[in-house]
């Protein structure tokens, strides 16, 4: 198992996933934050919100809380993408092969690969959570915004880069389960967008779902309820769903051919 | 066909048969009573039926052109479980006998297939296959395109799982399974990882000593490019880097499909030269190929294929006899070639003119007899060509005739001639 996670972590930090990964996170993290305080700063506070955020109200301990969640969707994506890139590369390359041939046990395969994408979907929440605090701090001080009051929300903030890990996790594996199933990145792409905007039609036409189907569940998680949802039905809605897309996983893998 | 039975296929036909409804229902309603309650709930829900279908139907091993069916508004349910039903697979044949391996020939084979069938997704079907592979040869699995010879490679190496019959492997006399190494296709490498972390992947997953990857690069003479990414290799390189990995865990079958494909005639040298290398060591290489000269060259042992079944196994030499030697005579003018043709004749040998010649069914060293016969009846032969059937021209001949249970498994033994029918 140990071995399996070493050859899965060897394959996800070379270059081409590695660099674009945190060039996305910490750009799109830092730049939720300058958005913050950008939109804020307006007269009249933000309009993105209701009531309209002011910079004022960025000064209460809870921001922190609020900066680590802000980026989640957009991490949350780049987790996916970069997990069915992981997957599907081994199936495009041929290594899979390769791979199945010397350990038929497909489960220490899958298990290697899980513990290895959990693992970076964990390290990119932390970067991700420490950028935006970091931004946080520097935009404070460029917008003349106090954060004394911050220090106490710290806390909190871990709290939240905890719920936010949970939530990438959750994005990782679903990315992968799709990718093991589809078997090609660009119609794994192409199928969670379009899942997304089904989703979306559902919860419209029956919002009693909404925290509930993967990626409200998710992000609910993610943003540790502040989107608007009851986090706790989202957390075990989180929870059952990672289970059963790793199981649904454990099944593709184990009894589907590779021919390809 | 299991797929029509199963939960999902069920699911897909309620699913197409709700998007068809409700369809049927949005549109009466648009062109009659008009009820408000049947306009707001039933366009949502047909949406909801149409992306479930085509969600659906994108998951499930259906022919390609059923998915995209399925895209069709409306009825791309009800298209796409129609287009699939037409397509599905008849019934495979009876299985023919399985191989009939004398106990010398069983104690020998390293690889023993046995009524092996396999249903890949795409709905193509092989098999019945029954072969033999001798431990420490080199055996060629040659075949025209689309014959099987991959999808056969991939069920020794249990990339596809059988569908029926067995594959046995023993390393050793004891029965131990044996070690593969295999390179499929082109070999399998991340490009933007060092060749070096490429083998690491393997042997890390496969729980190895990481001083097998030296080994494996020394071994094909790559140590110096181990650390460049194998985004930069030639393809000659790459193919050397497959090589590394498919001899990662000193395995006892090396198996090779195609691995001269894109190589320059220095490397196809190479690497025959170091295909024989591995024979000499007594591990089992079995190499999937067209070229029937490089099968010719290296193999000790040769199994071909054609429409999903075996049609042939055994040595080259016994394939080519699968076609009759001749020998060519030629005499000085026609009267002589007429007259020399009936002796042959007379003597019991079949003949064929051909201008000047005389074509003569018979063994390649009855060039002495003939030539007896042809003075006895007064005639000088000017040349005596013994003609041996070619590889291709075997191969050629076994192909031409339409795969039945009744040309599955030719085989030859090795204490006698070709079990062929004529």
């Amino acid at each position: 198992m140990i071995g399996a996670f070493s050859s899965a972590w060897t394959m996800l930090k070379r270059p081409t996933i590695v660099w674009p990964l945190l060039a996305a996170i910490v750009v799109f993290s830092a730049m939720s934050i300058v958005f913050t305080f950008s939109t804020a700063a307006a007269p009249g506070g933000s309009r993105f919100t209701d009531p309209p955020t002011l910079l004022a109200d960025l000064a209460y301990p809870g921001a922190l809380v609020q900066f680590v969640g802000r980026p989640v969707m957009v991490t949350g994506l780049v987790v996916l993408a970069a997990s069915i890139l992981h997957v599907t590369g081994q199936y495009s390359s041929g290594l899979v092969r390769m791979q199945f041939v010397v350990q038929p046990r497909r489960s220490t395969w899958l298990l290697g690969n899980w513990a290895a994408l959990a693992t970076a979907a964990i390290a990119c929440a932390l970067i991700g959570a420490l950028t935006a605090v970091a931004s946080g701090y520097v935009c404070a001080a460029i917008w003349g915004v106090d954060t004394g009051e911050w220090v106490s929300g710290l806390g909190g903030a871990a709290g939240a880069t905890a719920n936010l890990a949970l939530g990438m996790v959750a994005f990782a594996l679903a990315g992968a389960t799709l990718a093991l199933w589809l078997r090609s990145s660009i119609a794994a792409l192409t199928v969670a967008l379009v899942y997304a905007l089904f989703e979306n039609m559902i919860n419209a036409a029956a919002p009693f779902g909404q925290g509930l189907m993967p990626a409200s569940a998710f992000s609910t998680v993610a943003t540790s309820g502040l989107n608007g949802n009851l986090y706790l039905p989202s957390l075990i809605a989180t929870i059952v769903l990672t289970v059963a897309f790793t199981a649904g996983a454990f099944g593709l893998v184990v009894n589907r051919n590779v021919t390809d | 066909m299991k797929l029509n039975r199963s939960p999902a296929m069920i699911v897909l036909r309620v699913l197409s048969a709700l998007e068809l409804i409700s369809l049927a229902v949005i549109l009466t309603n648009r062109f009659t009573v008009h009820l408000p309650v049947v306009t707001s709930t039933g366009g949502p829900l047909h949406g909801l039926f149409y992306v479930s279908t085509i969600l659906l139907a994108l998951f499930l091993p259906l022919p390609r052109a059923s998915k995209w069916l399925a895209a069709v508004p409306g009825v791309g349910g009800v298209l796409a479980l129609w287009r699939a039903h037409r397509h599905t697979p008849a019934p495979a044949d009876e299985p023919p006998s399985a191989l009939d391996l004398t106990d010398e020939q069983r104690r020998q084979a390293i690889v023993i297939a046995d009524r092996v069938t396999a249903t890949l997704s795409s709905d193509t079907r092989i098999g019945p296959l029954s072969f033999a592979v001798p431990r420490g040869t080199i055996t060629g699995l040659v075949g025209p395109n689309g014959a099987g010879k991959t999808t056969a490679l991939r069920l020794l190496c249990a990339l596809v799982a059988p569908s029926s019959g067995s594959i046995l492997t023993a390393g050793d006399p004891s029965g131990a399974a044996a070690r593969m190494g295999v390179l499929i296709d082109s070999p399998g490498l991340l490009p933007s990882l060092t060749a070096r972390d490429n083998l690491l992947v393997l042997t890390r997953l496969a729980g190895w000593e990481p001083a097998v990857v030296d080994q494996a690069l020394e071994r094909v003479e790559m140590t110096s490019a181990g650390h460049r990414s194998v985004g930069t290799f030639s393809l000659g390189m790459k193919q050397r880097i497959g090589l590394a990995a498919a001899l990662l865990a000193d395995p006892d079958i090396v198996i090779l499909d195609e691995p001269t494909n894109g190589l320059d005639p220095r490397g196809k040298a190479d690497l025959r030269v170091f295909l024989r290398e591995l024979s000499a060591e007594g591990k089992t290489v079995i190499l999937a190929t067209h070229a029937l000269d490089e099968v010719d060259e290296l193999c000790d042992h040769l199994i071909a294929m054609d429409r999903g079944r075996v049609i042939f196994q055994g040595r080259p030499a016994q394939m080519r006899r699968v076609i009759p030697e001749t020998v060519l005579c030629r005499a000085a003018g026609p009267s002589e070639r007429d007259a020399a043709a009936a002796a042959f004749v007379d003597a019991g040998y079949e003949v064929a003119l051909d201008r000047d010649a005389i074509r003569v069914t018979a063994d390649t060293g009855h060039g002495a007899v003939l030539n007896r016969l042809a003075q006895k009846a007064g005639v000088t032969l000017t040349e005596i060509t013994a003609e041996r059937p070619t590889l291709e021209q075997a191969f050629l001949h076994l192909t031409s005739t339409p795969a039945t249970p009744d040309t599955h498994d030719r085989a030859g033994s090795e204490e006698e001639d070709v079990e062929v029918p004529a």
